[in-house]
């Protein structure tokens, strides 16, 4: 069943530049997804363009049958969580309140005034706390933590909204391998056993392989590939052309990443 | 060699009134040599009013400025318009010298504490307003992004992200202008609007200079205190 659905959706900025060209794509309930591309692809436009931190400049996007717009962006961002490549994290809070951020759109000015959340809110974020292995560390303060642990964070802050759908931005650039590794096998437990699709966006090459049921491949803002792990390692000469340069040559990530691939 | 004898001219400076008028100031200072401690619990009164004109007129700005910066901050604030309104208004705010805001108080609302609060809390607000807009400002993007992706609103942004971020930067410049207010509300006596410098004004309208004298000394080592007290807090905090 089709979650996403993106339609002609392009992103040109006042600079000119153009981010993505119209690209349609359907993104299904229950699939991890990696957007795989090299820096400065168009992934990360992609995917902010889901939850309408960014406009785009043509197209529509259906988010579960809804067409995203100024009037219902809110409510539906409520609906998808999303975690960065930064985390961005409150650092002065502690852990419990940065997870309870997650509920925020549910609650009241006045109850937002107060730091107040109701106890439902408390046994979501535990919940959450408990699902990300991180349950000893609820009053701690969030810059505290390793960055693996705040991604987990990020990860708990996302649950709570009790999302269909996560976004991943480059969740696991700034981590070391073996913490990357974790925060993958997490997102896709999170996928396979919670049920929430995961839109996850790559350039490692090697995770993708490891982890996607599908992956699309994107280069200078256009989609130029859409298929399994298996069909992108069979047809090597594709993953080049995610790579590929303006004027032929390979970007300089491609050796490394198909060389951890391998 | 021109602008400077256009500047100067209409100062009707003479270097002769100086040398002529020093004897006299010689003997003018003579007279704060004995301050006069006679009434000594009325003045330290008067230096605790002023002290609760600086705490409160602070205490005001603080409010206004917590109301305010956010929507002069303009990477959160909910429109490019109202960001431009509440900037000029806290420019607007900062422009109107304090003297003056306390001169309109006072023809207002009569003399005493009251004016020179009002007068100091909203001519800081303007200052403190912009201070932590631009704090604001200067906090890592994604971390508003992150608040905004989960749907939270620009209240809930404010709250819970743009307020705990900058908290540091919060406490360091209220206890600066705190500070800063106690120096001001003193002048602001001068005009009627309470405390101490209501008393100086009179001592001097009198010429009982050694009343002057023991009220400047008692405002000199509060100051200093004060002074020291926020260097040291404002250190602890950072």
């Amino acid at each position: 069943m089709s979650l996403i659905q993106i339609s002609q959706v392009s992103k040109q900025y006042e600079n000119g530049f153009r981010a993505l060209h119209p690209t349609t794509l359907t993104i299904n309930s229950g699939e991890f997804t990696v957007i795989l591309g090299p820096s400065g692809a168009g992934k990360s436009t992609l995917l902010r363009l889901l939850n309408g931190l960014e406009t785009p400049s043509s197209g529509q996007i259906l988010i579960a049958n809804r067409q995203l717009t100024l009037e219902n962006q809110r409510r539906l961002r409520a609906e998808i969580g999303m975690i960065f490549q930064e985390f961005n994290l409150v650092s002065r809070l502690n852990v419990m309140t940065n997870i309870l951020i997650g509920r925020l759109y549910h609650r009241a000015w006045w109850e937002s005034l107060f730091y107040l959340f109701p106890k439902k809110d408390y046994d979501l974020a535990h919940w959450a706390l408990a699902r990300v292995d991180l349950t000893e560390k609820a009053w701690n303060r969030a810059s505290k933590l390793s960055g693996g642990q705040q991604q987990r964070v990020a990860i708990a802050r996302a649950l709570v909204q009790q999302p269909s759908v996560i976004l991943a931005d480059e969740p696991v650039a700034s981590l070391d391998p073996i913490t990357a590794e974790e925060i993958m096998k997490l997102l896709l437990e999170i996928c396979k056993n919670d049920g929430v699709t995961v839109l996850a966006s790559l350039h490692q090459v090697g995770l993708a392989f490891q982890f996607a049921d599908r992956i699309i491949g994107i280069n200078r803002g256009q989609v130029v590939f859409d298929g399994t792990a298996e069909q992108l390692w069979i047809e090597q000469d594709k993953l080049q052309t995610i790579y590929r340069r303006e004027d032929g040559s390979l970007d300089e990530s491609f050796n490394m990443e198909v060389a951890l691939a391998q | 060699m021109v602008l400077t004898w256009l500047t100067t001219v209409n100062l009707e400076l003479s270097f002769q009134s100086v040398i002529w008028g020093f004897g006299d100031i010689i003997d003018y200072s003579k007279q704060y040599l004995s301050p006069n401690f006679s009434e000594f619990l009325k003045y330290v009164k008067l230096m605790g009013q002023t002290l609760a004109i600086a705490l409160w007129g602070t205490v005001l700005s603080l409010i206004v400025s917590l109301i305010l910066s956010p929507l002069a901050a303009k990477n959160i604030s909910p429109h490019p318009i109202i960001y431009q309104i509440v900037r000029e208004l806290l420019n607007f705010l900062r422009a109107i010298p304090d003297l003056v805001l306390a001169l309109i108080f006072v023809s207002a609302l009569g003399l005493g504490p009251l004016p020179g609060l009002l007068a100091l809390g909203l001519h800081t607000s303007g200052f403190l307003g912009k201070f932590f807009a631009e704090s604001m400002e200067r906090v890592k993007p994604g971390i508003y992004e992150a608040l905004k992706a989960t749907g939270a609103s620009f209240f809930q942004i404010a709250m819970f992200a743009a307020w705990p971020s900058i908290l540091q930067e919060v406490a360091g410049y209220t206890l600066y202008i705190f500070d800063r207010n106690v120096r001001v509300a003193t002048i602001l006596g001068l005009v009627g609007a309470g405390g101490i410098g209501l008393e100086l004004s009179a001592t001097f309208g009198f010429f009982r200079y050694d009343q002057a004298s023991a009220l400047i000394l008692i405002i000199m080592i509060t100051i200093i205190v004060i002074d020291y007290l926020s260097i040291w807090l404002r250190k602890r905090i950072s």
